[in-house]
């Protein structure tokens, strides 16, 4: 099924089946244009069903109060904001696979890129949810934004990380959005002309009235590059914010200048680890496996690998400097950290992050698919252990040692958990169905296959135009 | 016109000229006010005007009612403070000569009992298990009748009370029960503590109990006297304590108190010195005591030889040198319901001329006046069905006595409880007794004392006290003031001295109480032939223990089981809350593999009975004991089923027809009715296992062995030395950090007030009554068993106890905690919404309308003192509603809420200084913790005026911030605690 073309003089293809561009157009649109199968449809149902539970516990949750989750009055935080924290990691990897990657020529994005950004985008929803939704009050989430009012007025306070938060996520989010679409634009524009009637209309209009000129062509591929720009720092700054949450406040553990780094490459990681297990399932599901190939899956291993290499470069710097600092509070939260009441969420984050990608050295691993997926997923786990390990475990046992408690999640935390995921993979089922899961325009110029790649490539984008 | 700014805003057309926005704003306000008239719910049909304004009320305005405290029979004045006709909390009376302006928690807890909406309402006959309520009158006819019966058939009458110290009530009963051929007065106390008076009346002649002067005793023994907490009159004793150790005034002295004790009690964990003692002993440690005291003063006497085959042999030597050396100013005393042990105390304090000095029988102690001897001769009465009425008032006897002393065998019962209990399930008429806030009464907690209790509230239900009761079926049915005001006439106006009764009697009822002269004569001859050394009683055998029963803090012996607010209040020991257990100490625990939590079945060795309790694993207590609280399992506790949140995953605080904890008095009485001490138990395990609901995990400074990092293993939050090194160093307390403080900010206020606390962590015992007291005063809710175990009790003042020291010399430190208003607040900054943010005045304010619940700040609140709000939380009686403070916002659902320093107090103390066209002064503001503390360890005020109190506090060596090193700069600044130990002192200055 893979065809690695590895001979001494060309570079390995990133397209496997000696792809013409008109294949690509009909590979790529041709699934959005039948019935779904019956595969989709049992995904989308179970996705539904997880996205059901979530949206019961947390209405339950609205309804009663934050009481129905397991925190107390030592641990404020828990299952809410690691996923938070854990979502907006997540969708790292779309904006550096779409814009640093893009600026960077790495032309192996293009299969993955679109999927990437969407899961950015979806993942970003997910994460701003949990914020939301963890408030006492929050139907009075709107305060937290700066907006001319009668209250006084009242304003918002500009030192609290939690407010850079809103900034950092919000123009995240945005950038995403406008970045992802203006991507869609061209494609949008084959489905509008390979389409008819009430779904025409639609693509129609989102195209922008696409014509596929080369002042078109000009000018879209100079406002991509503008907004991978505009895009690229936020890979960094996004989740050094979030991690100001922690490392601009008080709590042992907490308090350490290493964790916006440490997020950033642990955000990196944990969204190359999504997206690879996103498209290991979806180069299945979708027939996609002469898109997303071996070579894809290298790169990405190897992103892994680098990345989980320097998360535990920072796991063992934040206990060197835990030990540096001479503060009995900073070591005996990594002390409580690792040999506390959880430290098996430690252990399981170290297996998850530090060990497990490590086997991606080898390349009989990369190379089957079966141990990738299963890395991939152990990493998520792990991930998403790291923040909970850092928020309720430094919490837990902070100054007093009279106040020290322990947290056990509730039910309805667990379904919050899994109602992000059910949020998910909806979005994420819908977008494989109805907009092109694979940029095809982009596609077609790492296109090695067929004879003239260049020219059809060129008569593709005037088919766009007829 | 020179207006200012101000005026110009509010009132635009008084400007020259009116101008086109002047108009506008005119007609705008015009509008808007048709509109709101419009909103008016229409016209109230029913209504008094108020021609003429009460001079008491003021609507708004508190107003203060001074009255003595019903909590107990130690008769602390109260001054209840009442707004818009209602009382919403008890402040101690300043000066009062028993409680000296503190509090205890059950009496601030009291007053949430007035607001029960289970009190009966007025006389009720019961026929055939059916309520009948009558009018008074009603009643009175009917049961004349009956009494009248009984007057000329010469029928068996017996009234069994609790202790009376109301003198007015005395003669009402003594006149009553004259006008039977057969009557008689029988009383015993819940927590009983006769054995000194009948201990008296073989050594003195006369059934007293003394005054104990603990603030002139420099050397205190205490075998398992728990003083400070529950033991007769704790508010009493914890401030003489205090002021016997109070090192601002004392300087060169501090009292030295030993504590030899079963189980790990509040005083015990206070003690300079502590052993454990195993009960058994009690009477053989006594003797050996007083052997040596004999020696030291060179007598032959009752004791001699005991000391050689004394237990703590070498412990005794100790304590009786110290005790030699400050004879006649020392106190012995002993908890021990033996007059035997009581006997030997007195002897004791006989040897070290103590008598006059801190043990006083002319201001004797009415605290205590039960005779639990004459409940024997009741209960052959009664089970030989010979008596004709039985009245019960004060006490529970089916409850104390657990069953022991059937009193539904009276041919007649009537019961006067004032809320439905044990006994009045069974009586055949109940007429209750009001609510001390709700009604006319005087006590004589010591002889000389009188206070007075009036009315704060029209009565809330109809209840007439014992007095009127008994003054109504004899006849006279004068209203009750009348009837107190008739006695103080009569008996207490000629001692005054004070020409006009009414000035008098005015004058009294002002300050809640007066003191009068005693005349009494008291002989000092000790009768040392009743003097004979006691043995050690028989130890347990192999597999059993001894039970040692003791009254909770908060639930005293039961009366209170109706009280959330004592229900949540956490054990100042074990930090447990809703329930009592079986404390064992944790050798004893390994030793029978049973583990916390872990439900045993409590069996006497040779009586039926038991009981089933979760086991709690108490340091420091004597191996061969199980305590048990006393006060638990009340009838209808189940009512709690309801307090707390109920949701997916709660679990009501009481199962619905259960009761909460279990009555450990069915393990400790005979077939006689009497209480005994020291049975003998065994424990077997049920299977079952609970979580005990307390909170406080982590009981130690000392940090978890296999996490601690080295250097490090004990974290140095509470300050603590010995009086010797403070006295060498005044500086030794302070092993503070003295670290340069950099601010990148300048002040965050620069006026010339930071309100601070000062919190004297020497002079605290722990007792909680600041936790109540905040309580009551805030509105803080009580959130059920379910919701503590969650650990998310909502006290804003909380007392963090940590143990220090080995199972033989354990020492407990207390350190209240509640928000420091820290001047870097890192709850401050956190908060997105600017929720929380710093007055003028220094003070972290909450702003619960803004409070968007993102609970950031509780997370990095180093001292963890915010609390939230998981859920609504409704009162399980709508009715305490009443006893909300209306100065305190009620918190909804997801707000963050915190100690405000009272910020309502603050409030109103400026608003009387502004109207009185003067500053606030030091003293103006008192909190309601520090109001409340019985010990005066909390002193409020302003921080940056260097003459007031705290900041002289402030600046002594001893005071510390906590955590400093944070430099978060918090405004409560805690005084090292200092003991005054004997081993510190070998190496000290001698």
């Amino acid at each position: 099924m893979h065809t690695e073309l590895q001979t001494a003089h060309r570079p390995p293809a990133l397209i496997g089946g000696n792809k013409t561009p008109t294949d690509v157009t009909r590979d790529v649109c041709g699934p959005l244009e039948r019935r779904p199968t019956r595969m989709w449809w049992l995904a989308f149902a179970g996705a539904l069903t997880l996205l059901a539970i979530g949206v019961v516990s947390v209405w339950y949750q609205i309804a009663t109060g934050i009481g129905t989750w397991g925190l107390n009055r030592t641990v404020g935080w828990g299952f809410d904001i690691t996923n938070f924290v854990f979502w907006v990691g997540i969708g790292h990897a779309g904006t550096l696979i779409s814009a640093v990657l893009l600026l960077f020529r790495q032309k192996w994005r293009t299969s993955i890129n679109r999927s990437a950004e969407a899961m950015t985008i979806f993942a970003v929803m997910c994460a701003g949810l949990f914020p939301v939704i963890h408030m006492g009050r929050p139907w009075l989430a709107f305060w937290v934004f700066p907006y001319p009012n009668f209250r006084g007025p009242l304003w918002v306070n500009w030192r609290s990380a939690l407010l850079w938060d809103v900034f950092a996520i919000g123009t995240y989010f945005t950038i995403s959005l406008v970045f992802w679409y203006v991507g869609l634009i061209p494609d949008l524009a084959t489905l509008r002309d390979r389409s008819r009637g009430l779904r025409k209309k639609i693509t129609g209009l989102l195209s922008l009235g696409w014509d596929g000129s080369a002042r078109t062509w000009s000018r879209y591929e100079m406002a991509c590059v503008l907004l991978a720009s505009l895009a690229t720092p936020l890979v960094v700054s996004v989740h050094s914010v979030v991690s100001t949450d922690f490392a601009t406040s008080v709590v042992p553990g907490w308090h350490t200048t290493v964790l916006p780094p440490y997020f950033v490459i642990g955000a990196v990681f944990s969204g190359f680890a999504m997206v690879l297990m996103l498209m290991l399932i979806a180069r299945k599901v979708m027939n996609f496996e002469d898109y997303i190939t071996t070579v894809h899956i290298t790169a990405m291993c190897k992103v892994i690998v680098f990345t989980g290499s320097i998360v535990g470069l920072a796991y063992a710097t934040e206990l060197f400097t835990a030990w540096y600092s001479g503060s009995e509070y900073e070591q005996f939260a990594f002390s409580n950290r690792i040999r506390g009441p959880m430290g098996w969420a430690y252990a399981v984050m170290v297996l998850c992050n530090v060990v497990a990608p490590q086997f991606l050295w080898s390349r009989r691993v990369r190379s089957s698919l079966g141990m990738v997926f299963t890395i991939t997923i152990m990493v998520n786990i792990g991930m998403w252990f790291e923040r909970f390990v850092i928020i309720a475990g430094s919490l837990q046992r902070d100054y007093l040692p009279s106040a020290w408690s322990d947290y056990v999640p509730t039910s309805i935390e667990f379904g919050a958990l899994i109602g992000g995921f059910g949020l998910f993979f909806t979005l994420f089922l819908l977008f494989c169905r109805f907009l092109p899961m694979i940029s095809i325009f982009e596609i077609k110029t790492v296109l090695s296959g067929g004879h003239h790649a260049t020219e059809e490539v060129e008569e593709t984008k005037e088919r766009g135009v007829a | 016109m020179d207006q200012s700014t101000e005026d110009e805003v509010l009132l635009p057309f008084e400007r020259e000229g009116s101008s086109r926005r002047g108009f506008l704003q005119l007609v705008g306000f015009g509008i808007a006010g048709a509109s709101l008239a419009g909103c008016s719910r229409g016209p109230t049909r029913r209504a008094i005007p108020a021609l003429e304004a009460s001079r008491e009320f003021v609507p708004g305005r508190p107003y203060w009612i001074a009255s003595s405290c019903g909590g107990c029979e130690a008769g602390c004045g109260v001054l209840a403070r009442c707004r818009d006709g209602r009382p919403i909390k008890l402040e101690g009376i300043p000066g009062h000569p028993v409680s000296a302006g503190g509090l205890c928690p059950a009496g601030q807890g009291s007053v949430l009992s007035l607001y029960d909406s289970k009190r009966f309402d007025g006389a009720r006959r019961i026929v055939d298990g059916r309520g009948q309520d009558l009018r008074w009158s009603a009643a009175d006819e009917e049961l004349t009748v009956i009494l009248d019966g009984l007057r000329a058939s010469g029928g068996r009458v017996r009234l069994l009370t609790s202790t009376v110290n109301s003198p007015s009530t005395r003669v009402a009963i003594d006149r009553f029960l004259e006008s039977f051929q057969d009557a008689r007065h029988l009383s015993y106390d819940g927590l009983s503590a006769s054995a000194i008076p009948s201990a008296h009346e073989l050594t003195h002649g006369e059934r007293v109990l003394p005054r104990y002067r603990f603030e002139r005793a420099k050397t205190i023994v205490a075998f398992d006297a728990d003083f400070l907490a529950t033991w007769i009159s704790p508010v009493e004793f914890a401030a003489g304590y205090t002021r016997g150790r109070d090192l601002d005034v004392q300087g060169e002295t501090m009292s030295r108190h030993y504590q030899l004790e079963a189980r790990t009690s509040l005083t015990g964990c206070r003690a300079d010195v502590r052993t454990r003692l195993a009960p058994w002993e009690t009477g053989a440690v006594l003797s050996g005591l007083c052997d040596l005291l004999e020696q030291c003063g060179g007598a032959r006497g009752p004791c001699r030889g005991a000391a050689e085959h004394a237990p703590h042999a070498e412990l005794l030597v100790t304590i009786a040198a110290d005790l030699w050396e400050t004879r006649g100013e020392s106190l012995v005393i002993a908890g021990a319901q033996d007059s035997e042990v009581q006997v030997l105390v007195n002897y004791a304090n006989e040897l070290l001329g103590n008598y006059g000095a801190t043990l006083d029988l002319v201001h004797a102690s009415q605290q205590r006046l039960g005779d639990e001897r004459e409940l024997a001769e009741l209960q052959a009465e009664l089970a030989d069905e010979q008596v004709d009425l039985l009245i019960v008032a004060g006490a529970n006897p089916v409850y104390d006595l657990a069953g022991a002393l059937t009193v539904e065998r009276a041919k007649l019962l009537v019961s006067c409880a004032a809320a439905p209990d044990e006994t009045s399930e069974l009586a055949d008429w109940v007429l209750p007794e009001p609510h001390f806030l709700e009604s006319w009464n005087d006590a004589e907690p010591l002889r000389g004392t009188f206070s007075l209790t009036q009315p704060t509230v029209p009565a809330l239900r109809s209840g007439r006290t014992l007095r009127a009761t008994l003054a109504a079926l004899g006849g006279d049915s004068r209203p009750d003031r009348e009837l107190l005001r008739d006695h103080w006439r009569r008996e207490l106006h000629p001692r005054s001295g004070v020409e006009d009764f009414d000035t008098f009697f005015d004058r009294a009822l002002d300050d809640g109480f007066v003191v009068l002269d005693e005349q009494r004569r008291v002989s000092d001859h000790f009768v040392r032939e009743a003097v004979h050394a006691v043995a050690s009683a028989p130890a347990p055998v192999t597999g059993a223990l001894s039970l040692v029963l003791y009254p909770k803090i908060g639930m005293l012996d039961g009366r209170h089981g109706h009280n959330p607010w004592l229900h949540e209040l956490p054990d100042p020991v074990s930090k447990i809350t809703w329930d009592n257990y079986a404390c064992l100490s944790p050798l004893t625990a390994e030793r029978l593999e049973l583990e916390e939590g872990a439900v045993v079945e409590i069996a006497v060795t040779d009586d039926a009975a038991a009981i089933s309790l979760p086991v709690h694993v108490q340091r420091g207590q004597h191996d061969g004991v199980v305590a048990v609280a006393l006060g638990y399992g009340r009838l209808g506790t189940d009512r709690f089923t309801d307090v707390g949140p109920q949701w997916l995953e709660g679990r009501p605080t009481v199962e619905a027809g259960s009761v909460i904890g279990a009555n450990a008095r069915l393990l400790a009485v005979d077939s006689a009715g009497r209480r005994l001490d020291g049975r003998h138990v065994t424990l077997a395990r049920t299977g079952a296992s609970v979580e005990l609901a307390a909170t406080q995990d982590h009981h130690s400074l000392v940090l978890p062995e296999h996490l601690a990092i080295e250097g490090h293993e004990r974290r140095d939050l509470v300050h603590t030395t010995s009086f010797a090194a403070w006295k060498a160093d005044p500086h030794a307390a302070a092993h503070g950090h003295d670290l340069p403080v950099t601010d990148l900010w300048s002040d965050d206020h620069s006026g010339d007030t930071t309100w601070g606390l000062a919190i004297d962590l020497s002079k605290c015992t722990g007792c909680s009554a600041c936790v109540v007291s905040c309580q009551a005063e805030n509105n803080v809710p009580v959130v059920g068993r379910d919701e503590v175990r969650r650990h998310r009790e909502m006290s804003w003042l909380r007392i963090d106890r940590y143990f220090e020291g080995g199972e033989d010399d354990l020492r407990a430190l207390h350190q209240p905690m509640m928000c420091q208003q820290c001047d870097h607040a890192p709850c401050e900054s956190v908060c997105p919404v600017l929720a929380t943010v710093h007055s003028a005045e220094g003070l972290n304010q909450q702003v619960y309308n803004r409070c968007v619940g993102t609970r950031y700040c509780a997370n990095t609140c180093p001292y963890k003192v915010r609390r939230f709000n998981w859920f609504e939380y409704p009162r399980e009686d709508a009715l305490q509603n009443h006893a909300l403070n209306p100065d305190v916002t009620i918190r909804s659902r997801g707000v963050m809420e915190k100690c405000s320093f009272c910020l309502q107090r603050i409030q109103e103390a400026k608003a009387e200084a502004r109207r009185e066209g003067r500053d606030v002064r030091d003293g103006d503001i008192t909190p309601a913790c520090q109001q409340s503390c019985p010990a005066g360890a909390i002193v409020f005020g302003n921080l940056r005026d260097p003459e007031s109190r705290i900041a002289q506090l402030a600046k002594r060596p001893r005071a510390y911030s906590m955590l400093e090193e944070l430099n978060v700069q918090p405004s409560v600044r805690y005084l090292a605690h200092v003991h005054n130990g004997r081993k510190e002192e070998d190496h000290g200055a001698h």
